[in-house]
């Protein structure tokens, strides 16, 4: 538990896979491959693989947002998934050779 | 050809069990779930390989799953516009356009969180603890931080011990559960003294959660969230009257679940206001008939009764809508549904007990500072809501026109119910006179590509 | 919150729609004690499904004498905005850059054109003709599906959600101006006027306005008159927001300042059925994208059906249908309610219709009904 003593304000995941096991799916978000299991969703492997103050930011306040739910109810996981924007990531299984892309207002990127 | 005898519309407990009965009855079945894989909130993984770990509760789901599973069992695809005659159109995995008109329309779309509007609750880092028992259940993966549980309900306590039993890290457990009045615990014991399994279960949490070295607050109050960017830290208000700040990663608000209802209010199915559950039950009859007939709705999208109640009824509707269909009569109805019925009851006789012991607490929305946001998609606070319903807004769709609280991507499913509380604050009207705002197709968000390039080419899917 | 207790003012407008808070609103700026009685939630609302478009093109179609009010109403849309977001504080996000009337095929547009022509003689209302490529100028991505344009310099859009609300507003900073869950039930002549009977209470006026949409057909009738109004059921489509893009709207196609578009144009006589269908809900978004093909990644937010109130010309009725009684009742709320509040509100205080308010009369249908009217008085 070494990330314990991490003050709140470094950049890290919300979570951690409790099996060490690489996964066998290649994705691509915003230029970098990730390895991924197939049963994780984009939103899944986003939170253990991104610090949630850069998973998106509101097209309306321009605030950021990161998952709630992870049942589809809340809508504040939306990413642009090949070439398509506001998917909810919370319901959508990685594929191989996906492409993701991040949300932010007029293109800013952290 | 022919139509589906019976079309199912979530592929959780209830649906799943309804699937199961109603094939074994020789009905045609097709099912719709918008999710990668069935099972829905409860037993969400359970066909995963590692789903033994977290209880043989749990790991029925596995079993469920694997009976349910068949070829016309839809997963990934989402029913977007519904009709009262049951006609449903949906998009399926490939982002076609297709379409059932089922005899039969059985809802079965389950719960969601009740949604928690306070201070710091827009912040990233800040979840849902069903989300992270989501995490848990489907994804193997655990808080990487310091998390911290707050808020009320069974949930919050066995999400805690499931967590700690998978070594995560969780630096404080704070309860905004009331203490409980002697009175109303003696009122709704007897009722669930007929379930000591469940009350057990819950007396079992409690004393897994005092032998760790969680900190743990009861009755806290003026709970806030502060942060940058993301969440830092949780800031409330002890039972003794002390303030405290405790730094965090992860913050998961809990405040019980409430129906998914979208697809009943869609259409214009009758609900009630259920006072003990703070939210609106579909009307249904003992067989899950809703207020239109031909449509069903079984489990928590009709109120809020847990899962072994989901899963009976979801049989019970199966059984029903086999009769209505004529392959079996009512005798052999009242047989089959007999059991089912009986343990239904049990269940939901226990619920008064859960439902005096954790009241709606954190998600008041009445209580909302004017600067809290109530509607998360559109960024509207308690304040501009007050300042509406003055100005005019009546009720919640005039509200929303003025506002654009419940106009953003998430349809109101975050904001209707305390735009609803705020109203009745206000206006001194009852929540149950006041209602929430329309549902309108789609029932979620879809690029109008997929509907424009369907002129000639919807698939109609037959039995 | 309701009193039961009998109120009385000068008038009593039924209606809290764009056209009933319109004429309020303008008769409370006039100083006349005024009370304005909204259904509330559940009433049939046109006022909440409207487009938006503050538009002159096209009107006058089958009643020459629309054009120029019309135009008239356009022309005094932009002080009345500026009042009434000075008293309220809420913009209605009014734009007059101009308006796009789309011909999907050179026949359309043909026609179009020789309209245009001849409304224009009546009214002086000048439009230019434009090709796919001059359109883009204003509406980038548009595709080579559109034959052509009609666009006028002088029409626009605004956001008839926040009119309505800023009107309702408006008119209850004046206490006791606007009565909630009031749908009248009942008029009544008096010696002094006229007794409305609403679920909030009792009113009293000297003065009563027929401003209630569909209802008035119903309230019409209290006072012996059958009106020749009807539904026309429009479906909306509405998408999630996207960058701004579009500087003018369309008849089919504009974007809100919120940057969601609005999708629509649907005409069909079912009655009083608000449902919308997926055939229509599935042409709208077709000819949409068919305009402009970068709507095809845009989300559909919402669907909705609203009716519009309409009369067998497509144009407003004004007349004093009993003494006392006024009628307003049209389609175009928005296009409309600058004028509603000015001129229309104006001759409701003086209490006589002028000549120029004579062509848009209920007689105009039926010779027979002015001679009733008369024997009223």
């Amino acid at each position: 538990m070494t990330q314990q003593n991490k003050p709140a304000s470094s950049h890290f995941p919300l979570y951690r896979l409790l099996s060490d096991a690489p996964g066998g799916i290649v994705v691509d978000l915003d230029g970098e491959q990730l390895a991924a299991h197939s049963h994780e969703t984009v939103a899944s492997l986003m939170l253990r693989q991104i610090d949630p103050g850069q998973f998106r930011r509101s097209a309306v306040s321009g605030e950021p947002r990161a998952p709630l739910c992870m049942m589809g109810v809340c809508f504040e996981c939306l990413v642009e998934i090949d070439g398509q924007r506001n998917e909810q990531a919370c319901l959508v299984r990685v594929r191989s050779g996906m492409t993701i892309r991040r949300q932010f207002p007029r293109g800013e990127r952290q | 050809m022919s139509a589906p005898d019976l079309l199912i519309v979530g592929g959780g407990a209830a649906g799943l069990s309804a699937a199961i009965i109603a094939r074994e009855l020789g009905l045609s079945v097709e099912l719709l779930d918008e999710r990668p894989a069935f099972g829905g909130n409860y037993f969400a993984g359970a066909g995963n390989p590692s789903a033994g770990r977290l209880g043989e509760g749990y790991a029925q789901g596995a079993d469920l799953l694997r009976k349910a599973n068949g070829p016309r069992m839809h997963n990934g695809a989402f029913a977007w516009r519904i009709e009262p005659d049951g006609k449903t159109y949906f998009i399926d995995p490939a982002s076609k356009v297709g379409r059932i008109s089922p005899r039969r329309l059985l809802i079965a779309t389950g719960a969601q969180e009740r949604p928690v509007p306070i201070p710091g609750a827009l912040l990233p880092g800040v979840m849902y603890a069903g989300a992270a028992q989501l995490m848990l259940k489907t994804f193997g993966s655990i808080p990487a931080g310091r998390a911290v549980l707050v808020g009320s309900g069974p949930l919050l306590l066995l999400l805690a011990k499931q967590l700690l039993g998978q070594g995560a890290a969780l630096a404080a457990m704070i309860e905004t559960t009331p203490r409980a009045g002697l009175l109303t615990t003696a009122r709704s014991l007897p009722s669930a003294l007929k379930v000591p399994a469940l009350l057990s279960e819950g007396l079992s949490f409690r004393s897994a959660l005092r032998k760790s070295s969680m900190a743990w607050h009861r009755q806290a109050s003026g709970i806030f969230i502060s942060g940058r960017d993301k969440a830092g830290s949780v800031t409330f208000t002890d039972r003794h009257g002390r303030r405290h700040t405790i730094m965090a990663d992860l913050i998961l608000l809990h405040d019980g679940v409430i129906p998914n209802d979208h697809v009943a209010r869609q259409l214009k199915c009758k609900e009630t206001w259920n006072p003990r559950q703070h939210c609106f039950n579909t009307t249904v009859d003992q067989w899950g008939e809703t207020s239109r007939k031909g449509i069903f709705a079984a489990g928590d999208c009709t109120g809020i009764w847990g899962v072994e109640a989901a899963r009976r009824s979801g049989e019970i509707a199966a059984i029903e809508i086999a009769r209505q269909l004529g392959f079996i009569n009512a005798d052999e109805r009242d047989r089959r549904a007999a059991e089912p019925l009986r343990q239904r009851a049990r269940q939901v006789a226990f619920r008064p007990f859960v439902e005096t012991h954790f009241p709606p607490t954190l998600s008041r929305a009445e209580f909302a500072h004017d600067d809290t946001v109530i509607c998360r998609c559109e960024t509207v606070t308690a304040g501009e809501i007050r300042l509406a319903i003055r100005q005019g807004a009546s009720g919640p769709d005039q509200l929303k026109s003025f506002t654009r609280c419940g106009m953003g991507p998430c349809q109101g499913r975050s904001c209707a119910m305390a735009v609803a509380e705020i109203l009745a604050s206000e206006t001194g009207q009852s929540i149950g006179e006041i209602g929430r705002h329309d549902i309108r197709a789609p029932l979620k968000p879809l690029p109008l590509g997929q509907i424009a390039t369907v002129r000639d080419a919807v698939e109609e899917i037959v039995a | 919150m309701t009193s039961r207790h009998e109120i009385g003012v000068e008038i009593a407008v039924i209606g809290g729609g764009l056209v009933g808070a319109a004429v309020a609103y303008g008769l409370i700026k006039k100083g006349l004690s005024v009370v304005l009685l909204d259904e509330g939630d559940t009433a049939i609302r046109a006022s909440r499904g409207n487009f938006g478009l503050v538009c002159a093109a096209g009107k006058g179609d089958k009643l020459e004498d629309y054009a120029p009010w019309a135009l008239q109403g356009v022309h005094v849309w932009a002080e009345f905005a500026r009042n009434l977001i000075a008293e309220t504080g809420i913009d209605l996000e009014l734009e007059q850059n101009g308006g796009f009337v789309f011909c999907a095929g050179p026949l359309a547009l043909k026609e179009r054109i020789d309209m245009m022509e001849r409304l224009k003689r009546k009214s002086g209302l000048d439009f230019d003709v434009m090709e796919p490529a001059e359109i883009a100028r204003l509406m980038p991505g548009v595709s080579s599906n559109v034959a052509g344009a009609i666009f006028c310099e002088i029409d626009g859009a605004a956001n008839p959600l926040k009119l309505l609300r800023a009107l309702h507003a408006a008119i209850s900073a004046t206490e006791g101006a606007l009565r909630r869950e009031a749908r009248a039930e009942r008029i009544e002549r008096t010696s002094g006027g006229y007794r409305i009977t609403t679920p909030a209470g009792m009113v009293t006026s000297e003065k009563v306005v027929l401003a209630a949409g569909l209802g008035n057909l119903g309230l019409a009738k209290w006072l012996g008159i059958a009106l020749p109004i009807k539904p026309m059921r429009g479906q909306i489509l509405v998408t999630e927001r996207y960058e701004s893009i579009l500087k003018a709207p369309s008849e089919h196609v504009r974007q809100t300042m919120d940057g969601t578009f609005l999708l629509g144009g649907s005409w069909e006589d079912v009655g009083y059925d608000t449902s919308t269908t997926f055939e229509v809900t599935r042409d709208i978004a077709a000819q949409a994208v068919s305009y402009f093909p970068f709507l095809e990644k845009v989300r559909l937010m919402r669907t909705w059906s609203a009716l519009r109130i309409l009369a067998p010309d497509n144009a407003p009725i004004y007349d004093e249908i009993a003494p006392g009684a006024f009628l307003v009742t049209c389609h175009s709320g928005v296009s409309l309610a600058a004028i509603h509040a000015g001129k229309v509100a104006s001759w409701i205080a003086d209490g006589a219709l002028p000549d120029e308010a004579a062509a848009f009369a209920l007689s105009r249908f039926e010779p027979g009904l002015k001679e009733r009217e008369i024997a009223y008085g």
